[in-house]
């Protein structure tokens, strides 16, 4: 527990996330090599982030227009730069209602690669902020020590 | 440009954790570098300036830029990344010597009383000198190094979130503490000899330089991840070896450059050292940051600013579409100002009061109409306020206010007939003080502010004879809420208006830093009010404030909703029979207070989500009206907002806990015990769907 506190008060101070998330698959698909992020690891019911990285399968260069879209239990949705932090993926924000194991297709220009996205049950809300519940009884506890740190400081006064 | 150059240049990602953590730390080294000015002039403060802002400067490239965004297709990149975080940014940050600058810039009695006896602790002393004494500095960071280079544990950081913070995390703060010893930002001597940091950095070059030599020569893909992950035509391969020459050359000459420069200090005669080491120290005098006179001045602009909005609210809610996303009486009123009046009030204070159209417009009435009697006797309380602020909450559910922009036209223009015609025939600042909700609403929550308007030197206001501050002089009026400065105590009844400031003829008056919620411990004379304790009618008002946020939040979430008229029975009957009798017949009105923290907390949890999730609403409004465009605003819930809300209510939850145990003592229990009830069913509100206002969904 203490070694998850110590994580947490580091975290709290230098935060960061690799970008796109955890590699679902990597596909070839005619001229096409294809990439597909989840975000987050494990993803859980929820919104999930899914990223897609589209190179040129000859040279591995970046495509960045192609009209990519996810396809998630037969719902397609329209994957953009626009909300990427990296800008050479395409990025979609998708609905999982379900946990449990589920097909996804990635679409772009023609072509197409398919695979399984994983995805686990949501967590309760006490599990999923620990940290920021974590808040009020370490306070409390640095609270008591202050004290107890001044009451033995008087004392040795006294002394 | 190279649309891929462009699109990897362009993929920055500020805003998050980090950057908020990096801006606070500029500012708090900032405000403590200022403080430090004010007295002493060091001849290298500017350059410790530079070198901190250059630091934290080097984090954010390490975490928000395009390194970040590519940490996990390309290891050179990762490799800078590490690199900035390891080798460049700690030691920059301890150059500037960041201890007393940071605390300087945290309130002194925060410093003084709460962090004191923990940097005084001989064990918190002796574990920080063991960290930062050079082997075991030297051994964490070079284990630090090994360890997360180690495929598995890179490849564990690579795939998953949180064991990358870790990692990058890890990397930071072993880097600090490698450089402790050889920058030695810290007061005193370091007990090890100097010549000590030569080998330290050499030794730590050498592990270096093994490792990058590896990732240089091995022949093979370390880290498999990249060969399923990576961009362009360059290799994981070559990618690995470019990784390893950057942390090769330039992390060889982070090591031995400084290595090199110590040795050449050593060899110098000690007369020149000494010289170097010899702060140039001069007093100066305070300069001033702001004139808080200047801003006074300002007031009027504020109050233009503030009623050319008031009017376009009436106006668009009269004449607007009246459906709700679509028309400003809808969105400004109820989702930008209550929010950020709320959030001014606790970082700066009573900014709304400030800048009140209301009393300007009042001001204008005043030419014309006498403002010569005085408020009835029977009404000089808060009674009358507070049953317009509890009429004002229970018709904001009841009645829709923020449904019906028509309906917000009119409250808005009634509020400025009723500021005009109750100032324009009685004196004073009758309005405000009586009757006014918003005002009595921002009068309770000034109570967790963090500044107050209050006198400089009390020993001035002790030889004052005029008492310009509240009976005003020939150019100035004085505190028309009838302020004394020297008795007042907190910012209760105080609206911001600085007519003191600008009224004393000492310049003895003054916006100060105060600890929040000091005065609800201390319950001291106030001038105008007298004691909390015995007022009855503000602890009513405490209680609707307290209360009215937690009911104003639960009325927007689904369970709620579907039991509404029962809730609103239950209300009904607390505010009619359990109020009154918890005020008059049982607990100390005093305790009423230590709920206030919770209750702005709540407060600024749930307006900050209208605001975070509804910001934009008003752009969306002007470019439907003027560009044609056809799209309304639309509900995004950001990811930081549950945190932030969460946050919020933990510090009203702690200064809660902390104002009932300073006010009850042996009777922690039950009022700790109902202030944890509250923050368990704020939790539990907040984690409800929550209704959007002023959007589409």
């Amino acid at each position: 527990m203490i070694f998850r506190l110590v994580l947490g008060a580091l975290l709290t101070s230098v935060l960061v996330w690799a970008d796109g998330g955890t590699i679902v698959f990597r596909q070839r698909s005619g001229p096409y090599s294809v990439t597909l992020f989840a975000s987050p690891d494990p993803l859980r019911v929820g919104i999930g982030d899914l990223s897609v990285l589209v190179e040129r399968a000859s040279d591995g260069a970046p495509v960045l227009d192609a009209g990519v879209a996810i396809e998630l239990d037969g719902e397609a949705v329209k994957a953009t730069h626009g909300n990427a932090t990296n800008k050479l993926l395409y990025q979609a924000r998708v609905e999982l209602p379900e946990a449990g194991v589920r097909p996804v297709a990635v679409r772009m220009n023609g072509a197409a690669v398919r695979g399984e996205l994983s995805v686990l049950p949501a967590q309760t809300p006490i599990v999923r902020y620990w940290p920021y519940f974590a808040v009020v009884p370490i306070a409390v506890i640095l609270f008591e020590m202050n004290r107890r740190l001044k009451r033995r400081r008087a004392g040795q006064r006294l002394n | 440009m190279d649309p891929v150059v462009n699109a990897a240049l362009s993929s920055w990602n500020p805003g998050g954790a980090a950057s908020f953590v990096l801006l606070f730390s500029a500012l708090l080294y900032l405000r403590g570098w200022l403080r430090g000015r004010r007295l002493v002039h060091a001849a290298r403060d500017g350059q410790r300036l530079a070198a901190f802002l250059g630091g934290l400067m080097l984090v954010f490239l390490a975490t928000e830029s395009p390194l970040d965004a590519f940490d996990n297709f390309s290891l050179a990149a990762h490799m800078a990344q590490h690199l900035l975080l390891m080798m460049f940014a700690p030691p920059l940050i301890l150059l500037a010597r960041p201890t007393v600058p940071l605390l300087r810039g945290l309130p002194r009695t925060f410093v003084k009383e709460g962090l004191g006896p923990f940097l005084t602790w001989p064990l918190l002393r002796g574990v920080f000198r063991i960290l930062t004494a050079p082997p075991f500095a030297w051994a964490a960071f070079a284990i630090s190094t090994i360890f997360w280079h180690l495929p598995a544990f890179y490849e564990l950081a690579l795939g998953s979130r949180f064991w990358h913070g870790v990692q990058h995390a890890s990397f930071f703060w072993t880097g600090v503490l490698f450089w402790w010893p050889v920058i030695q930002p810290g007061a005193g001597k370091s007990s090890w000899a100097a010549w000590i940091k030569i080998p330290y950095l050499l030794f730590a070059d050498i592990v270096n330089t093994a490792l990058s030599a590896f990732f240089v020569f091995s022949g093979r893909l370390l880290y498999p991840s990249y060969a399923s992950a990576h961009l362009g035509s360059l290799s994981p391969q070559d990618d690995q070896t470019i990784a390893g020459l950057i942390m090769w050359v330039p992390g060889s000459l982070v090591y031995l450059l400084p290595a090199f420069v110590l040795a050449m200090r050593l060899l110098v005669s000690g007369r020149a050292q000494v010289r170097a080491m010899e702060p140039v120290v001069r007093v100066r005098n305070a300069p001033q940051i702001f004139r808080v006179r200047t801003l006074a001045r300002w007031r009027p602009a504020l109050q233009v600013c503030m009623l050319l909005l008031a009017v376009v609210v009436i106006v668009d809610g009269f004449f607007g579409p009246q459906v709700t996303p679509l028309n400003l009486a809808g969105v400004l009123p109820w989702i930008h100002w209550r929010a950020l009046s709320i959030l001014a009030l606790l970082v700066v204070g009573n900014l709304f009061c400030m800048s009140c159209p209301f009393v300007f417009v009042r001001d204008l009435g005043r030419k014309v109409l006498p403002a010569r009697l005085r408020w009835p006797r029977r009404l000089r309380n808060k009674w009358l306020a507070t049953g317009v602020l509890a009429a004002y909450l229970i018709g904001y559910e009841v009645f829709g206010f923020w449904d019906r922009p028509w309906l917000t036209a009119w409250i808005a223009a009634g509020y400025f007939a009723a500021a005009v015609v109750v100032d324009g025939f009685f004196r004073g600042a009758s309005f405000c003080k009586y009757v006014c909700p918003i005002g009595q609403f921002q009068f309770v929550s000034s109570l967790g502010s963090p500044r107050e308007v209050k006198v400089k030197r009390a020993s001035v206001c002790r030889s004052c004879q005029t008492y310009d501050c509240i009976r005003g002089n020939e150019q100035q009026r004085g505190c028309e809420l009838y302020l004394f400065q020297p008795k007042k105590a907190g910012n209760l009844d105080c609206t911001f208006c600085l007519d003191c400031v600008k009224a004393c003829p000492h310049d003895n008056v003054a916006i100060l830093p105060v600890l929040p919620a000091k005065t609800i411990v201390e319950d001291p004379y106030r001038s105008s009010i007298g004691r909390l304790s015995k007022r009855s009618d503000f602890a009513a008002l405490a209680l609707v404030f307290v209360f009215g946020a937690f009911a104003n939040a639960a009325g927007m979430i689904g369970p709620v909703m579907v039991f509404e008229q029962w809730l609103r029975m239950l209300l009904l009957v607390l505010a009619v029979v359990a109020v009154p009798a918890i005020l008059f017949f049982s607990l100390p009105k005093r305790f009423v207070f230590a709920l206030v923290p919770l209750g702005v907390a709540m407060w600024a949890a749930h307006l900050l989500y209208h605001f975070a999730t509804g910001w934009n609403a008003p752009w969306t409004i002007l470019s439907q009206r003027f560009l044609g465009a056809h799209q309304a605003a639309t509900a995004m819930i950001p990811d930081w907002l549950t945190g932030a809300q969460i946050l919020l209510l933990d510090a009203g939850l702690l200064v809660t806990l902390y104002v009932g145990w300073r006010v009850a003592r042996k009777l922690t229990i039950p009022w700790a015990a109902l202030a944890v009830a509250l923050y368990t069913a704020g939790i539990w509100i907040l984690f409800q769907p929550m209704q959007m206002r002023g959007m589409v969904h």
